[in-house]
């Protein structure tokens, strides 16, 4: 299964929750992959690999898209149409703390390819393609979204089957959910009608803030209904440090120390796998 | 306290209207997925199967004056869109074989709407030769 961890708000802990749940699947022995999609390449640096010095997400896209346009103008009766997009290349093992994972790097040529993408016919499935020849090596496919609702978020979204939107307690930034939950719509009707949601996760939650809790209620009154809202991260000191993420392994030293934050990710954990096993 | 109160109002709006956005995107999806059987598609696409090799053969003829390059396109753009917006097979292209695509065109056409066939008419005159040969093909 495919899982885009994605709000459109910065800040909310998308890295971090990718992080954390690549660690803890990897660590019940699955098979994962995380693809940083965000041209910041904060996953990418949290994993202590320099995005210049690597051929990223970006190139696998390029190549894809290259692909494409080469079989439609020679498209015939005779052919079957295929992308066998190689991405071994650019994906880095990664050995993190006591687990090892998959990943496809990001860098910030990224950030040209939105361009591109939103020009192209089909610009929307070039992420689809360009992992459908890796997909069935995997238990659990992680993708980190920028923090925007571009045609790099449109992508992630039509290449996955769920999406995970990490929220924190706060007017604008449940505002900016709300615009989330029209953009899945969008891709739902346009691109992908296969897009579930696996949740929404709180996150920064402070068990004695009146506002928050008054947030948490309205989120879970308006929205719990149809959408599953997993038991919040509580706010951690130690977390809020490490905002902008200097080292993977601090910041999973912190989770699990911190045990209630541990506990709220391990939720999501097992509905992953709960659904994935579906 | 009572502009608080507003603002929550606000955002309960907000989410309400999210979220019925998200249940109307699921109907329709939905009802799109009622239109066609899917299991059927698959059964004619594994008979077309057998079929494969001695369609090859018959696209060759120089006498399918039809079968220009544009016309397989139109078929293949209009059978590919239906594939990907309506049945999602997006995934596994290697799996469409032609004259599987024709199976979907021609399912696409009929179950068209009269302005959607108006407007690809207009587009590409091939469209409807392609139509009547698929069809010939499909039966």
């Amino acid at each position: 299964m495919i899982l885009s961890i994605a709000n459109q708000k910065g800040g909310t802990g998308k890295t971090t929750t990718t992080l954390v749940l690549a660690y803890l699947l990897a660590k019940k022995s699955k098979k994962v992959l995380a693809v940083d999609f965000d041209p910041q390449a904060s996953l990418t640096m949290a994993l202590k690999i320099n995005p210049s010095e690597i051929s990223g997400v970006d190139k696998i896209l390029l190549n894809c898209m290259a692909k494409y346009k080469e079989q439609q103008s020679d498209l015939n009766f005779e052919d079957t149409i295929s992308f066998n997009i190689p991405v071994d290349d650019a994906i880095e093992t990664v050995s993190f703390m006591d687990v090892e994972f998959d990943l496809i790097p990001a860098n910030p040529e990224l950030e040209d390819i939105e361009t591109q993408l939103k020009s192209m016919v089909d610009g929307d499935s070039i992420l689809l393609w360009s992992l459908s020849s890796c997909k069935e090596r995997y238990d659990i496919i992680l993708i980190d979204n920028r923090p925007a609702l571009d045609w790099l978020v449109v992508n992630a979204l039509t290449a996955s089957d769920y999406i995970l939107a990490p929220v924190e307690l706060s007017t604008i930034a449940l505002g900016g959910f709300a615009e989330l939950l029209k953009t899945v719509a969008r891709v739902k009707r346009k691109f992908n009608e296969n897009l579930k949601w696996l949740g929404i996760l709180p996150v920064k939650f402070e068990k004695r803030n009146r506002d928050m809790n008054k947030k948490l209620e309205i989120l879970r009154e308006k929205v719990g209904k149809h959408i599953e809202i997993f038991p919040p991260v509580p706010k951690s000191v130690s977390l809020e440090r490490m905002l902008h993420i200097d080292s993977a392994d601090e910041l999973m030293k912190n989770v699990k120390s911190a045990k209630n934050v541990l506990q709220a990710y391990e939720n999501v954990t097992n509905k992953i796998l709960e659904v994935a096993v579906e | 306290m009572k502009k608080e109160k507003t603002v929550d109002k606000v955002l309960e709006k907000m989410l309400e209207e999210g979220i019925i956005e998200n249940i109307k995107a699921d109907e329709e999806v939905k009802d799109k997925k009622g239109e066609i059987n899917l299991e059927e598609i698959v059964k004619i696409s594994s008979e077309f199967e057998k079929k494969k090799k001695a369609f090859g053969e018959l696209s060759k003829r120089s006498t399918l004056s039809f079968g220009t390059p544009l016309a397989i396109k139109v078929a293949y753009e209009i059978a590919y869109d239906f594939t990907k917006r309506k049945l999602k097979l997006n995934c596994d292209k290697s799996s469409l074989i032609v004259p599987y695509i024709l199976t979907l065109f021609v399912k696409a056409w009929e179950e068209s709407s009269d302005s959607f066939r108006k407007y690809y008419s207009e587009m590409y005159p091939e469209v409807v030769k392609l139509y009547e040969f698929a069809k010939k093909v499909v039966k």
